[in-house]
């Protein structure tokens, strides 16, 4: 799984908590996080040979998919361009979640908002894109993301530290701001340097 | 008047510590529109609602506060062959368990897991339906609610079911931050109506809300509406959900207020001069925009008792060309198309069966077959796949003509104009089926 930037002047916060805290940052993988990818290029390929998402996870697990937005029916097709917004999810509940699923069987009840790759495939090259888990996916999916580390806006992370502030403090056992022991607390009204703060988080178990 | 609460507790000491409730809070006594009938569950509290179509107001105009259930040497009924019915549960739970909706999906994060799908689909209506994307949608979602209620109450709080026996288990317990219990899970329609529907991204104001819905006895859809057209006509903020709480307290009190927003949506409209009332045959619509999901919207403008997510399964597809392009005026194909909507609606809910049944059955053939023979095995009656088709059917039938002889026309079955006219946010765009194909919905 690819989830490296290349960007060696944004802070980086690395932290190993006990293995129960982990869901707790499954917040800021809902809300959207930043990968850099190539784009041009389907969101099959992006998933499978760029993330490391294996195909049978993604036919059987990922069903419901948004690319800006709209539903994604059909993977190979589809094409990530640079600063999209991918979101994936398992099979939703409702009338409505029937009908969102990707590929489904009432997608022309949304025909509106489905994804319709109109436009010739994009040049394949360096980009960035926004990917949200929820539900099934980010519990299955997210603790890899988050070991691997992700971009995440600086705001957030500041916003999410606040929100957990005890919690973190009971439950990280090391702290590391750019490679150097930090504290919960102070963390709280860091500086950050760039709008992007590259977050890593492992459990204790893999630490 | 006694909010549920209150009177669920004086008639246990009355008649028991075991018994149950049926009852109406204070807004059914009012005879209020939105009025529910409060249903206790497992734990005996009235959670459990008859939210829709002001049943609580009947239920008050008749004089009825409470009915009390006490099943004290009585017997369950029993099934007419207790080997195949057996058999039959077997598969039946081992489907339901498989799926991934009803097995994993709602067990572990409840209804509330569709807040980041369908907010991501643009079709979250947000404040008063004027757009389709709430910023705040994340912290109010099924993934934040779980994680709350489990830190809070104990890893497995938000996984309960709400009857005994309860395979799927979408309910849970929401506690606060003292951890005493406050009210059962919140759904995704009360997350939504008391929540983005009103700008309000506070999962422990919804919550409180939800508590004050059930204690007073109204539709939590109805009553999130309400409040979100009150906003709109300028009685209350967007986002103040200090004042929301006040405004639900008052429809408990019966001001003039809490009685105008007690009487749901449309009337609220009326008093305030909303123009952009969410409603069809008056009653409000839920967490689904339809300009957005336009299947939805055929649903909502067509079902018989008004704006209803839940029976329109059986009546939309066969304008929306779902499965293929089907000339809606041929019979051929049709019943094919729309036999198991039909079936996962109408028939579902007279079987007694939890709605949520109805993703299992669809996607799994041989669920649906255990579905029919629990039926065959319980009642001694050879179920089919047709009679559970005609009986959806023959439902929808009977609703109609009701409506029809109640003196409504096609002219009901229509969304708000503004619905037509306004461009709904993100992806700009209106309701776009005709009202021809509106009138061809019930040809069946």
């Amino acid at each position: 799984m690819m989830t490296n930037i290349d960007d060696t002047s944004a802070d980086r916060l690395s932290l190993i908590v006990k293995a129960r805290l982990v869901p707790l940052f499954f917040q800021l993988l809902g809300h959207g996080f930043s990968v850099k990818v190539q784009t041009g290029t389907s969101v099959k390929k992006l998933l499978c040979h760029q993330l490391g998402i294996h195909e049978d996870y993604l036919a059987q697990r990922i069903q419901t998919i948004f690319l800006n937005a709209k539903v994604v029916d059909d993977v190979n097709s589809a094409i990530v361009d640079k600063d999209a917004t991918m979101a994936l999810s398992g099979a939703m509940p409702g009338l409505v979640g029937a009908i969102l699923r990707s590929g489904g069987f009432y997608a022309p009840m949304r025909s509106q908002i489905s994804h319709e790759e109109n436009s010739p495939a994009s040049q394949v090259k360096k980009g960035k894109i926004t990917l949200k888990l929820w539900n099934l996916v980010v519990k299955e999916l997210g603790p890899t993301f988050l070991e691997q580390g992700i971009w995440i806006e600086a705001e957030e992370v500041q916003s999410f530290i606040k929100r957990h502030l005890e919690a973190l403090k009971i439950e990280c056992q090391t702290v590391k701001l750019n490679d150097n022991p930090a504290e919960v607390d102070r963390l709280r009204k860091a500086q950050w340097k760039t709008k992007l703060v590259f977050l890593q988080v492992k459990s204790e178990k893999t630490g | 008047m006694l909010g549920n609460y209150d009177l669920v507790d004086k008639m246990k000491a009355e008649y028991g510590e075991k018994v149950h409730c049926i009852s109406i809070g204070p807004a059914g006594e009012m005879k209020m529109s939105a009025a529910s009938i409060a249903f206790t569950d497992m734990e005996q509290r009235p959670t459990r609602h008859a939210g829709r179509g002001g049943v609580g107001a009947v239920m008050g105009a008749k004089g009825v506060k409470a009915i009390v259930l006490d099943d004290e040497g009585t017997t369950a009924r029993a099934p007419a062959d207790p080997e195949k019915f057996k058999a039959a549960n077997k598969e039946w739970v081992a489907g339901l368990r498989k799926h991934p909706v009803t097995g994993e999906g709602l067990p572990a994060y409840g209804t509330n897991v569709l807040t980041n799908v369908i907010n991501e689909a643009g079709a979250y209506p947000t404040r008063n339906f004027s757009t389709g994307q709430f910023e705040g949608a994340s912290k109010i979602s099924g993934e934040t609610q779980a994680e709350l209620e489990n830190a809070r109450g104990g890893e497995g709080s938000a996984t309960h079911g709400c009857h005994r026996g309860c395979v799927i288990r979408c309910s849970g317990t929401f506690y606060d931050k003292n951890g005493n219990f406050l009210t059962k899970q919140p759904e995704y329609e009360t997350v939504w109506s008391h929540g983005g529907n009103c700008g309000i991204d506070d999962i422990d104001a919804i919550a409180q809300l939800d508590r004050l819905d059930d204690d007073y006895g109204v539709d939590t859809i109805e009553m999130g509406a309400a409040i979100g057209v009150a906003m709109e006509g300028g009685v209350a903020e967007f986002g103040d959900a200090e004042a929301a709480i006040n405004l639900v307290k008052e429809v408990g009190q019966g001001t003039p207020l809490g009685r105008i927003l007690g009487s749901g949506a449309a009337v609220t409209g009326q008093a305030y001069g909303v123009e952009r009332v969410p409603v069809v045959k008056k009653q409000a619509m839920p967490a689904y925009d339809p300009r957005a999901v336009q299947g939805i919207g055929v649903t909502y403008a067509t079902t018989t008792m008004g704006a209803d997510h839940t029976a329109g399964y059986a009546v939309a597809t066969n304008i929306m060309k779902v499965g293929g392009d089907v000339d809606p005026l041929k019979a051929e194909g049709q019943v094919a198309l729309s036999r198991d909507l039909q079936i996962t609606t109408a028939a579902v809910d007279s079987t007694g069966m939890c709605l949520f049944i109805a993703f299992a059955v669809m996607d799994q053939a041989d669920t649906f077959q255990a579905l029919l023979d629990i039926i065959t095995a319980f009642s001694g009656a050879p179920c089919t796949a047709d009679d559970v088709a005609e009986l959806g059917k023959s439902v929808l039938r009977k609703e109609r003509d009701f409506n029809m002889r109640a003196g409504m026309t096609n002219k009901d079955d229509r969304l708000p104009e503004y619905m037509l006219k306004e461009k709904l946010a993100p992806h700009n765009i209106v309701f776009e089926v005709s009202d021809d194909d509106l009138d061809q919905v019930h040809n069946f």
